[in-house]
């Protein structure tokens, strides 16, 4: 059976609009942080690409109790790059195909298992854009429209809405990445139309976002903790 | 060719060997506290090896080579260098009679400090290894050097590597060598992985 070989995890930014003065992927959201429910939903994932940058040592230390076989990828110029160049430092390593993913939000285990499984049936050579139902405080809406039993994506956009929005994931062949500036999904559009499907997944870049989680982690639980 | 510049200590063997060989005369929390003071860059390599070469040099050399012998490897680095020979190389400020027990395991080309026999066929020590300056020796018949280390010492090699990959197999690579590594990795085979795609 075909599965998911590489994942990278973007987790060098400093989440300002956050401020809470630690990085993103180590903040708890129900006495769990980011970074062990994104690392519980890829435990047959081979090899985990984690791109550290701003406390990266702090971020290395927490990581490497979780899952010892980490490849961590410095990004030292974490700073003055985006999210795509984050991606870029893991992906020129990369031989074929990786998820490339936000080290930012929490996704719900069920639709990231479907997106894995749909992930390792595509070519090689093609896209799977992740997009969600979800709408975040700052969307970047997706048009979206089924063929067949899938769905293609055809666009993304600030102004035009739509049902869905860029979940920021991923599956695409590693050399398509590049060393850019701008955003992932501007990078991507050179590659539209693609396959597209659907996660379900919380987006942490407020202190609101952060207490909506809390709030919604109390009612809901997607990781049968509760 | 590519080639891939393996420290030796805490790196390629899974204990540091110098307080190993000091347990012989008791010394061992001693050279501990001097391979600590060296490791984390509060003493100059060159002075502190030179320190521990004149203790450790009480000991009789084929004792000495014994224990190296006997020093546990990381497998699974080890088992990539015997499998990649001509790639490989250990370079270490380690003295090279001593080591030579552990370069016959893997079967690779090293540089080491270096040194001589006296009439006693005592090891006399001749040269400290500048572990930047092998690297540039080895990027003369390299395109792509990748070095792997941990420790203060190894900053220099990794400022000359094209590529550095911090390695916290045995301890925490030193603040100062994360700082000029591209790479950090706690595992020995998530390294050997990562290097085959280097």
């Amino acid at each position: 059976m075909q599965t998911v070989r590489n994942v990278v995890i973007a987790a060098a930014g400093m989440g300002t609009r956050l401020g809470v003065g630690k990085p993103k992927p180590l903040i708890k959201i129900r006495n769990k942080t980011i970074l062990e429910y994104q690392l519980s939903l890829l435990e047959n994932v081979e090899n985990i690409f984690l791109v550290v940058g701003f406390m990266e040592e702090k971020v290395m230390s927490f990581a490497k109790k979780i899952r010892r076989d980490i490849i961590f990828v410095r990004n030292a110029n974490f700073q003055h790059t985006k999210t795509l160049g984050s991606f870029y430092m893991a992906a020129k390593i990369i031989d074929g195909a990786a998820i490339f993913m936000d080290g930012d939000m929490v996704i719900e285990p069920n639709s990231f298992a479907e997106f894995l499984e749909t992930a390792a049936k595509i070519d090689d050579e093609k896209l799977l854009i992740a997009v969600s139902e979800r709408i975040s405080g700052d969307p970047v809406y997706c048009d979206v429209e089924p063929s067949g039993q899938a769905l293609m994506i055809r666009g993304f956009s600030y102004e035009k809405k739509s049902a869905y929005e860029w979940a920021n994931v991923v599956y695409m062949p590693a050399g398509l990445m590049i060393n850019g500036n701008t955003h992932t999904f501007e990078h991507l559009e050179k590659f539209l139309p693609a396959s597209s499907a659907i996660i379900d997944r919380l987006e942490i870049d407020t202190p609101e976002d952060l207490r909506d989680a809390e709030n919604f982690f109390k009612a809901t639980d997607w990781f049968g903790t509760n | 060719m590519k080639k891939f510049a393996f420290d030796l200590d805490g790196t390629v063997t899974k204990v540091e060997t110098l307080p190993l060989l000091a347990e012989e005369l008791d010394l061992s929390d001693e050279m501990k506290l001097l391979t600590d003071l060296t490791l984390s860059g509060k003493i100059p390599f060159e002075k502190s090896f030179r320190m521990r070469y004149l203790i450790l040099r009480n000991i009789p050399l084929k004792r000495i080579r014994e224990i190296m012998d006997g020093v546990e490897l990381d497998e699974e680095i080890a088992a990539f260098i015997r499998e990649n020979k001509k790639q490989c190389v250990i370079v270490t400020g380690n003295l090279d009679c001593w080591i030579e027990p552990i370069i016959a395991k893997l079967g690779c080309k090293n540089f080491s400090s270096t040194s001589e026999l006296d009439s006693k066929n005592n090891p006399v020590l001749k040269k400290i290894l500048n572990k930047g300056a092998a690297i540039r020796e080895l990027k003369k018949t390299s395109d792509k050097v990748i070095a792997v280390g941990e420790s203060f010492n190894d900053v220099p090699m990794f400022e000359e590597a094209n590529i550095s990959v911090a390695y916290g197999g045995v301890h925490k690579p030193v603040s100062a060598a994360i700082s000029v590594s591209d790479y950090v990795v706690f595992d020995g085979g998530a390294l050997c992985r990562l290097l085959e795609m280097l």
